[in-house]
């Protein structure tokens, strides 16, 4: 679900003084950013002013690439220094040890609600005896405890709950960890990069890599940059901008050609059809071909299941296909460079693992500090021409169902075969028992569309707009 | 009628203006029976070094850091 909260605020409000501080080359000001965030006792968030500064600290070390473990002990003024001129040494997605608030792990609670009652169902029903009845309340011996969750369920007056990290609750993957002093740690060979512990936090406590820095210094040195825009891109930065607008907006950033992802999604839709043809439909080579285009739902195939990972499509993701037509029709040559802006965090692991075919990948949100940074508002411009064109069929991929219908469109359109598509829309836990299914060989489907998400593209962890806005601006400019 | 004018800017948008007119359409009505809602683009506020987006205007009033509060305490005092 999408929701608005003050962690998301800060984080935003950081990224756009670190922003504004690096396009006007005045790096004192880095400095200043922990006292301007927290300026005073009354605006402390967290025990003191000076935690909060230390997080913010921490947290602009993490932005501009440095490595926390190895830059805990080093001093403000070094720190940035550093990071300025070093290129970032961090994983995708870490947890901020000092910030991490250590939450109890899962167990059982029995909260006031405990009427102290004569049945005693929790009691009486636990199978090993953890619960004793103690001064008006029932108590729950944690060493005896095998949170089977069989007194919660039998409370008259839901009384005993469960309490989770928000973290590993969130995760679909069961990749988080906690190391020996009781710090969330995630596990990179289970994590997929969905980015749902990152906005679950509650603390703040995970962060991303971010290319900010880098692109930043790139436009700097005259580089010229190329942008492609995910599909998600309508209404990012205002319910009032078009995409016309943005990419004005992106012009005055420096950019140079702004194109649609969405004209890589259109040829994605011809190939991966005939490749379900071809491999599905008609040889029977495979049982099923799932979708390539979700860089996390891959990843969850390939290190969850890897019974079916031949199965998932070789199309390359519409950002691959569209980053070489750049590079093959030489529109792009090597001293240029390409940013991919979209609303997703494996995106950057797909760009990094691309062979160098995409540079720099920023999401929605850090495009919006950016923008925020250089005082642009995208909606008040005159629109800009963009460098390419697409059609419904692509820009469809941003919303769960989309390929799906772009898919079945083509097939309808060149032949009379008819299949069977299954959507995962969102990794969750019922989606998983079909993909764990299938990993056994059981199904009922000629194709699986798979999304990390719910809802699609729209709904990714780095996007501004609320998901049923987007949708709705999407819509209008599908009809 | 009056006009409540809810900036939905890019700096504005990005730390949550959208969320207000949202929540201020699910309100009660009776509070805001004669006010009307309406989205605008930047009103310039945010440009100074000191600016605190959100922003929000109500009868020409400038509410900055908006909040449903604010909003609604600025409704009531007009």
């Amino acid at each position: 679900m999408f929701y608005l909260t003050e962690i998301t605020i800060i984080k935003r409000k950081v990224l756009t003084l670190l922003c504004e501080a690096l396009l006007n080359n005045e790096y004192q000001k880095i400095r200043e950013i922990p006292n301007i965030i927290s300026p005073d006792k009354s605006k402390s968030y967290s025990c003191c002013i000076h935690h909060d500064r230390a997080i913010t600290r921490d947290r602009i070390k993490h932005l501009l690439g440095l490595n926390l473990n190895e830059f805990s002990n080093k001093s403000w003024n070094t720190c940035i220094d550093t990071a300025l001129n070093t290129s970032a040494n961090v994983e995708f997605l870490s947890v901020m040890q000092n910030s991490c608030h250590q939450c109890p792990q899962k167990r059982y609670y029995i909260t006031e609600a405990c009427q102290h009652c004569i049945a005693h169902p929790c009691k009486l029903n636990c199978p090993k005896q953890a619960i004793t009845i103690q001064a008006q309340r029932a108590m729950i011996n944690e060493e005896l405890c095998v949170e089977c969750s069989m007194c919660a369920k039998v409370c008259l007056y839901n009384a005993i709950i469960e309490v989770r990290r928000p973290c590993e609750n969130a995760c679909p993957v069961n990749a988080i960890k906690t190391n020996e002093d009781n710090i969330a740690e995630i596990d990179l060979d289970k994590c997929i990069l969905c980015g749902r512990c990152l906005l679950s936090c509650p603390f703040g406590a995970i962060v991303e890599i971010s290319d900010v820095k880098d692109l930043l210094v790139a436009l700097k040195n005259k580089v010229e940059i190329d942008v492609m825009l995910a599909p998600a891109v309508v209404g990012q930065f205002s319910p009032k901008a078009s995409l016309q607008q943005i990419a004005a907006g992106l012009k005055l950033l420096g950019f140079r050609n702004i194109y649609e992802v969405a004209e890589g999604a259109d040829i994605v839709a011809e190939l991966e059809t005939q490749e379900l043809i071809e491999k599905v439909l008609k040889t029977k080579k495979l049982k099923f071909l799932t979708t390539s285009c979700c860089p996390s739902f891959v990843y969850c195939i390939k290190k969850h299941f890897s019974n079916i990972k031949e199965n998932i499509s070789h199309t390359p993701s519409p950002m691959i296909q569209l980053a070489q037509m750049l590079k093959n029709k030489q529109i792009n040559s090597s001293s240029k460079k390409i940013v991919f802006i979209g609303p997703c965090l494996s995106k950057k692991k797909e760009a990094k693992d691309s062979g160098g075919l995409v540079d720099f990948v920023l999401t929605f949100e850090e495009l919006g500090c950016l923008f925020a940074a250089k005082k642009i508002d995208v909606a008040s411009l005159t629109p800009a021409e963009l460098a390419n064109s697409a059609t419904a069929k692509g820009r469809m991929f941003a919303i769960a169902n989309g390929v799906t219908t772009a898919i079945s469109n083509t097939i309808k359109q060149n032949t009379d075969l008819n299949f069977s598509a299954k959507l995962i829309d969102g990794i969750n836990k019922e989606n998983l028992k079909i993909l764990k299914a299938a990993n056994f060989g059981k199904y009922d489907f000629d194709f699986i569309e798979g999304m990390c998400c719910e809802g699609g593209c729209i709904a990714g962890p780095g996007v501004i707009a609320k998901p049923s806005i987007s949708k709705k601006l999407l819509d209008e400019l599908l009809k | 009628m009056k006009i409540l004018k809810i900036c939905v800017g890019t700096c504005c948008h990005l730390l949550g203006s959208y969320e207000l007119v949202d929540k201020l359409n699910e309100m009660d009505a009776q509070r805001l029976y004669d006010v009307k809602i309406e989205l605008t683009t930047c009103i310039n506020s945010c440009q100074s070094k000191s600016a605190q987006p959100p922003y929000a205007e109500f009868n020409g009033k400038i509410i900055e850091n908006a909040n449903i509060d604010k909003i609604l305490n600025c409704i009531t005092a007009t």
